[in-house]
């Protein structure tokens, strides 16, 4: 303590106005990005589905629709979605530095980006904010192509950030076991030397949910096919908390 | 004055002649002398020149006569006006003409005094009365006879000491003032005592020299009184009060009414009470580090009372009760923890890391740990059992998918990979007429069936209405699933240091072997015997945390977050998993001859009940003692003899109310096999507990219980 007198009154303010504030502070939040470069690869199903199964808690999150194709903005656009959505198109370097702002400035606890389906700058900056990436693979050699292209994005970021992350997950999208190729992703996707994560099998409730707007948790609930996407939100948050 | 030193002044004794021959010399008296000559008859005819000679000395004497009057009266004008040269320039001008006329000169002289004594009066009105004086002495010496100037130099020099003294002694006070002026009062002293030595009568100098006195004094005193309290300010800066306080006592005491103190002391009063008021923070602050907040409420409380409202102290105040309200809640999230409900605890925790408690971050993420572990539980058994419905239900492929991803979350599950052949094998409808002539015990046998179709569903439907092919391989996979079983039971056999009931990571269910049932032995086995089951109801306190740290670390870990006021809370300690040996373990003891049961009362971080499928559980207070309830009496269930011959094992996880008697209530089975769950619900119905108690008081509680229904020869 000062014993000058103008030191111990302001002393004294400073305790009458700060002694009882309590500055709060929150966690970041969690950027998940489903990233693939091959359209049609479940990007959209999985990003919406898995949001809201991350909401089904006590979580917030933010679905952000960064496809120009709009797929998740339509699924939301019922309002029967449990999330908060946003419409942010990335397709110029300035769109990504938009996102990094926006997602810096969000309170949710996740933040679900549905990434375009082309490489660029902007794609890479979803990359760079992201804490885990979701690759959607299906069984088709395209995909496999174009799956290595993505996972070599996701270990340039990584150097760029020096952190190890983004973690990836690749997830088998679409896969009917009844078929060779259905059977043998398992196989193929063991080779990019990323984490695998639960499949989300090709079924017919992923489209009739999509049509009546809902997420697969409300429209079929306890359904193998809400056992999927279950399966890959404890996955993803197994990968997140490791 | 030039005028009058340009003249030459005659001498004395030039100027000085007879008056009788003065009149006979008077030029008017001869004239006219010389007129009666030439008037009387005696003389006969005047001789014209005789006359004309003195006409014309007549003339020249009126001549004279006109030049001294003009003189003397232009003389007189300018010494009215003041104007001295003039005069002298007048009367030069008539001596010019007329040398040495003893009028004018001593016209001359007396203007010459006039002069003078207008001079040394100027002089003497000028303080200087010494030159007045030299400078009449100078005129007297040429003007002996002006009465008037010899006067006046009398005057003059009688003054003359007088005036000296007192120049002197305004000069001495002049060079003192100057001295005063450079704060040198001793010099300036100095100088007037030599004064006074000289002209010890001088007022002046006296009073100059004890006014000097009374400064030199005066600043003595200052010089005195700023050393004190200059000592003053360095006990305040040393924060030495009491020190401090009694300087300034002192101090005033010896220069009463100093101004200069009354801001000292105040200084002092309000740092002796800041001082306090420290002390009192000081105290409860460390009161406050050691947890004991009511201590240091009472402490602070007293401070109040003597100290008065003071800012710091209300600041204090309010947090102590934030850091009461922060120990509450942090008590509550430690019981809520404990009674497995772990969203209430989180989102109190995520509250109190929000506001900046860091110190509840570890418990946070303690409670995210277990949440997400009990997340994963759930969904591992929620999974199977939708895998089975799926499996009964035919759904082989879908079981399947659902079976492969549940696998890769959790490897190595030998339920999972046993459901997940079970699932293969009914996709292929050959394997359904194959598995008979496997040989296997329990495959033939066609009782369990109805009972695992009850346990897992209504599935009658399906099966009539199903074509034959998806029958058979209904029957197939159940059958698959029973051959499973009972290699399970093998598998189990053979690896003598796996789990049975639970994934290999998460083997940390106090196990103790028990008689396969009532009527058997419990140690040795026939050879040709059923297979021996081993019998473990367990507490698990550590079973849905990290799977990657040992129990007694977690533990230990666990009670870090106790707050050190806590510790004489009972109920937080009771509320937290002891480490090993802290406490009796397990309460059971193995009685020969019987079925052995290790029970534990898993009150705290026992499993909780799926989210899908909540227990309804009693509604409890936060906070507080909460005393968890305590296992008294129990009876050990019996194996199924259908499950049994079947090799069907397991573990049973429940979810009961111990109400306020003690009594079990609304069982709820959370997860194990039908058969077996439906005998473990028979006997835990039977137990009796001590009951919960909060603050004291019993109340309802929940409890998690877990029965291994496990090979016994492990």
């Amino acid at each position: 303590m000062s014993s000058h007198p103008v030191s111990q009154i302001a002393g004294q303010v400073t305790r009458y106005l700060f002694g009882s504030v309590r500055y709060t502070q929150r966690d970041p939040s969690v950027v998940i990005a489903v990233l693939n470069l091959k359209g049609g690869c479940g990007k959209s199903t999985i990003a919406v589905n898995l949001a809201c199964e991350l909401a089904s808690g006590t979580e917030s999150v933010l679905l952000v629709d960064n496809d120009s194709q709009g797929t998740a903005s339509h699924w939301l656009s019922h309002g029967r979605l449990p999330v908060a959505g946003e419409y942010m198109p990335l397709e110029t370097d300035e769109d990504g530095e938009r996102l990094v702002r926006a997602v810096a400035g969000r309170n949710e606890r996740y933040v679900v980006l549905d990434a375009p389906a082309h490489v660029g700058a902007a794609a890479f900056a979803a990359g760079k904010i992201a804490d885990l990436v979701l690759v959607p693979v299906t069984a088709s050699g395209v995909d496999l192509v174009a799956t290595r292209t993505v996972v070599d994005l996701v270990r340039r970021a990584r150097e760029v950030r020096r952190s190890g992350t983004p973690k990836c997950l690749i997830v088998p999208s679409k896969i009917d076991r009844r078929t060779d190729a259905g059977r043998r992703i398992d196989e193929q996707v063991r080779e990019f030397g990323e984490s695998i994560g639960p499949a989300v099998h090709q079924r017919t409730a992923f489209v009739d949910a999509f049509g009546a707007g809902q997420w697969i948790g409300e429209y079929a609930p306890l359904s193998p096919a809400h056992y999927d996407i279950t399966a890959l939100a404890m996955a993803v948050k197994r990968s997140l908390r490791i | 004055m030039s005028a009058i030193r340009q003249v030459r002044i005659p001498q004395q004794e030039e100027i000085s002649a007879p008056a009788a021959e003065r009149d006979r010399e008077n030029p008017l008296e001869l004239l006219r002398d010389a007129i009666a000559r030439l008037k009387s008859s005696d003389s006969g005819v005047p001789d014209e020149a005789e006359v004309a000679y003195l006409l014309a000395e007549a003339r020249e004497v009126l001549e004279r006569a006109k030049v001294i009057a003009r003189a003397v009266s232009q003389c007189e004008t300018f010494l009215g006006e003041g104007q001295f040269g003039k005069a002298f320039e007048a009367l030069d001008a008539g001596l010019l003409v007329f040398p040495g006329d003893p009028a004018l000169l001593a016209r001359r002289r007396e203007v010459e005094a006039r002069a003078a004594l207008q001079e040394a009066n100027w002089l003497y009105e000028q303080d200087r009365v010494d030159l007045a004086a030299q400078f009449l002495r100078e005129k007297a010496e040429a003007l002996a006879n002006q009465e008037t100037v010899v006067a006046r130099l009398e005057e003059l020099e009688a003054l003359l000491p007088v005036w000296e003294q007192k120049r002197h002694a305004q000069a001495a006070l002049a060079r003192a003032a100057s001295l005063e002026q450079l704060s040198q009062w001793q010099a300036a002293l100095t100088v007037l005592e030599e004064a006074l030595q000289a002209y010890p009568a001088s007022e002046e100098l006296l009073a100059g020299a004890q006014r000097v006195r009374e400064c030199l004094v005066e600043h003595e005193r200052r010089k005195k009184l700023a050393r004190r309290l200059e000592l003053i300010a360095q006990k305040i800066a040393a924060q030495s009060w009491r020190q401090a306080l009694t300087l300034v006592e002192s101090t005033r005491a010896e220069f009463p009414g100093a101004p200069e103190l009354a801001p000292l002391r105040r200084e002092i009063d309000a740092g002796v009470r800041q001082a306090e008021c420290d002390a009192v923070v000081a105290e409860v602050r460390q009161h406050m580090a050691d947890g004991e907040l009511d201590q240091a409420e009472a402490a602070l409380r007293q401070g109040r009372k003597l100290l008065g409202a003071e800012t710091a102290l209300e600041a204090l105040r309010e947090e102590l009760l934030a850091e009461k309200k922060y120990r509450d809640d942090l008590r509550t999230a430690q019981v809520l923890f404990g009674r497995r409900q772990l969203p209430e605890a989180e989102q109190i925790l995520a509250q109190l890391v929000a506001e900046g408690r860091p110190e509840a971050r570890a418990l946070l993420e303690a409670v995210r740990e277990a949440r997400a572990a009990m997340e994963e539980e759930n969904f591992l058994e929620n999974g199977r059992q939708k895998a089975l419905e799926l499996i009964q239900q035919q759904q082989f492929a879908a079981a399947a998918d659902l079976l492969r991803n549940l696998l890769l979350l959790f490897p190595g599950n030998p339920f999972l990979e046993r459901d997940l052949s079970a699932a293969q094998a009914g996709l292929e409808p050959k394997a359904a007429d194959t598995a008979p002539a496997a040989g296997h015990v329990a495959a033939p046998e066609p009782e369990p069936l109805p009972e695992l179709q009850t346990a897992s569903g209504d599935d009658a439907p399906v099966r009539e209405i199903a074509p034959l092919r998806f029958r058979r391989a209904a029957i197939a996979g159940t059958a698959s699933l029973l051959l499973v079983s009972a290699g399970g039971a093998a598998w189990k056999l053979t690896r003598g240091d796996a789990p049975v009931s639970r994934p290999p990571q998460r083997q940390e269910v106090a196990q103790v072997s028990s008689a396969a049932a009532a009527s058997e032995p419990s140690v040795t086995e026939p050879p040709d015997s059923p297979p021996p089951v081993s019998l473990t109801v367990a507490a698990d306190p550590a079973s849905s945390k990290s799977q990657t740290q040992p129990a007694p670390e977690r533990a230990a870990a666990l009670r870090q977050f106790v707050p050190p006021g806590a510790k004489a809370t009972a109920s937080q300690a009771s509320a937290l998993p002891a480490p090993p040996g802290a406490e009796p373990a397990v309460s059971a003891v193995a009685i020969p001859g019987l079925p052995v049961a290790e029970v534990k009362p898993s009150d705290v971080l026992a499993p909780p009940a799926p989210a899908q499928a909540p227990v309804a559980k009693p509604v409890l207070p936060p906070g507080g003692n909460f005393q968890q309830a305590e296992l008294m009496t129990r009876t050990l269930p019996e194996y199924p003899m259908f499950a049994r011959t079947r090799g069907v094992y397991g573990m049973v996880r429940m979810d009961a109310v111990i109400d306020e008697h003690g009594e079990v209530k609304n069982v709820k089975i959370l997860a194990g096999d039908p058969v077996l769950a439906a005998a473990a619900k028979k006997t835990v119905l039977t137990w009796r507990y001590k009951p919960a108690t909060l603050n004291g008081k019993p109340i309802a509680a929940n409890v998690a219980i877990q029965i291994v229904f496990g090979d016994r020869s492990r």
